[in-house]
């Protein structure tokens, strides 16, 4: 083995299962065990343990498929994709993509978005803290400039949209649900925003024209430009009850004029 | 003979599980401190920072790194050292630590602690980056020994050689971990009680014990650490080996997987306690030889 950074490449590569069978010549051989045994004690260690940290961010994804292709799935995946960073909490950031690829996974087409809501989840759960803004908060701005306020999202919300009943699929595939009752997926798409309030992450299906003015909105649009954009989408747009269950769903925690 | 290093009290406490947080809290129960792994709380807000920041007010704290790769050969992560950075100074924890390992190379990260070998050229490597490390944390740390199941026909030290020679070069402290060195000298025979005699046991920050499991391969066992089960009684009468002879330190009792109710945890905490006492006390080990 040429230098130390040789030898770790080859045991990276042995313990992702890419070849790597050179560090079998680096083990000392010693005692009940062959180097190649030795090697295998870690290789399970990194496939099973990262295996097991990919359930426990994806839940319902597991749920779906079963332990047993879960496990193959994620095994695939990261000796496709060995992870980057050391935070649990950021070790399936590509997997929604690997899975929406994933050949035997194709009759699942809505999996790849179901795991990407699993990731808006987790993503929401490390966000930083902001306090919501009051329901009330509105009413501090002079009624003929509300128009012109502009809101800032709290730093958990997240948006996923996608062609699938998403949200329904993952409320009814809560690790404590008992029994999910079925979801037909003719029901059409949802769009979901994903948002933490306070220490509870939540998950919800917004229509067509709500789910526009609120991604408007988190992108620092106005209340007029983002409730126009709403009603191009969908003409039956209200914006007064809109804005209620905008303040009382606490997706937002600062509004200001420009 | 300097002073130990130890900024914790030389007591027991336990791994901090999100689980028995709100036990912890309502209760209150004595113990010397809790320790966290540094990447569980490198995320900007949430639930694992609130429960911290509650627990940090009433116990001691001590933050365990376990992805810097201090032993890989390139340069250390260092938006991973700015987060390790960032959760010291949101915590100022006591006490700081990290392993004599392996973990991540050309950025790949291997979620498994890899010994290295010992010799000359990666004694200076792991000195580099200790120093790199204490110098941005501003802190001495403590370094963790292995739990191995392998080693490298390259190795021109010895473990215990090696670890006094980093502790020399780089100013680090030592986290001994009682059972890693039980489970090392039992697939390695690197002679756990040479091992002892031979460390500067004024270095030594901290100790850990856990419980591992053996797992057959052919005809043989090998000793895996899992942090899943209790101490073993060889483990507790090596720790009560290294109390007679350095005197009492902080000790940890890790529990990371089938992690048990808190009750569990409290009552292996307070075992580790009677064995220090005993032990620091100069008391015969064949009391707990059951």
């Amino acid at each position: 083995m040429s230098s130390l950074r040789e030898l770790q490449r080859a045991m990276r590569d042995h313990a992702f299962d890419r070849g790597g069978t050179s560090a079998t010549a680096a083990i000392a051989d010693v005692h009940a065990f062959s180097p190649a045994e030795r090697l295998g004690i870690h290789r399970n260690a990194t496939l099973l343990g990262l295996g097991m940290a990919l359930r426990a961010s994806f839940p319902v994804t597991l749920r779906l498929v079963g332990e047993a292709f879960f496990d193959h799935m994620a095994r695939d995946f990261l000796i496709a994709a060995p992870p980057r960073d050391p935070r649990m909490s950021r070790l399936g950031l590509e997997f929604p993509a690997f899975v929406g690829g994933y050949p035997a996974a194709a009759g699942l087409p809505y999996l790849s978005d179901v795991a990407r809501l699993e990731v808006a989840w987790t993503h929401a759960y490390h966000a930083a803290e902001a306090a919501p803004l009051p329901p009330e908060a509105l009413l501090t701005f002079p009624e003929e400039r509300l128009g012109e306020v502009v809101l800032t999202p709290l730093p958990s919300l997240r948006f996923v949209a996608s062609a699938y009943p998403v949200a329904a699929i993952w409320h009814a595939n809560q690790p404590h649900h008992p029994e999910p009752e079925a979801i037909s997926l003719d029901a059409g798409g949802e769009m979901a925003v994903v948002w933490r309030p306070g220490d509870t992450v939540r998950v919800q299906a917004l229509g067509n024209g709500a789910f526009t003015f609120v991604m408007a909105l988190a992108t620092g649009q106005s209340l007029d430009t983002a409730w126009a954009g709403a009603l191009a989408l969908a003409p039956d747009f209200q914006l007064i009850p809109e804005l209620q269950a905008l303040l009382t769903a606490r997706w937002f925690s600062e509004a200001r004029l420009p | 003979m300097t002073s130990p290093i130890f900024t914790l009290p030389a007591r027991a406490g336990i791994g901090l599980k999100p689980e028995h947080v709100a036990g912890l809290l309502e209760a209150r129960p004595s113990l010397a401190f809790v320790e966290v792994h540094a990447e569980n709380y490198m995320g900007a807000g949430g639930p694992p920072h609130r429960q911290l920041a509650t627990i940090r007010e009433v116990y001691p704290l001590s933050v365990h790194g376990v992805g810097l790769s201090l032993g890989g050969d390139e340069p250390l992560d260092l938006d991973h050292l700015e987060a390790l950075a960032g959760v010291v100074e949101r915590y100022e924890p006591e006490q700081v630590s990290e392993h004599l390992a392996w973990c991540r190379i050309d950025g790949h990260y291997l979620n498994d602690l890899l010994p290295i070998p010992y010799t000359d050229y990666s004694l200076n490597l792991i000195c580099d980056h200790i120093d790199q490390t204490q110098t941005r944390l501003k802190r001495r740390i403590l370094i963790e020994n292995p739990a191995a199941t392998l080693s490298y026909a390259e190795s021109t030290m010895r473990e215990s050689d090696f670890l006094i020679a980093m502790v020399k070069q780089s100013g680090c402290g030592l986290l001994l971990d009682v059972n890693n060195l039980f489970v090392s000298d039992s697939n390695l025979a690197i002679g756990a009680e040479d091992y002892i005699a031979a460390l500067p046991g004024e270095a030594i920050g901290e100790i850990h014990l856990a419980g591992h499991h053996l797992k057959q391969i052919g005809n043989a066992e090998i000793r895996i650490d899992d942090h899943g089960s209790t101490v073993a009684p060889e483990v507790w009468s090596l720790y009560r080996d290294v109390i007679a002879r350095f005197g009492r330190r902080p000790t940890l009792i890790e529990w990371d997987t089938d992690v048990p109710d808190l009750e569990v945890l409290l009552a292996e905490a307070r075992t580790a306690d009677r064995h220090a006492e005993f032990a620091s006390l100069g008391g015969h080990a064949d009391v707990f030889a059951s």
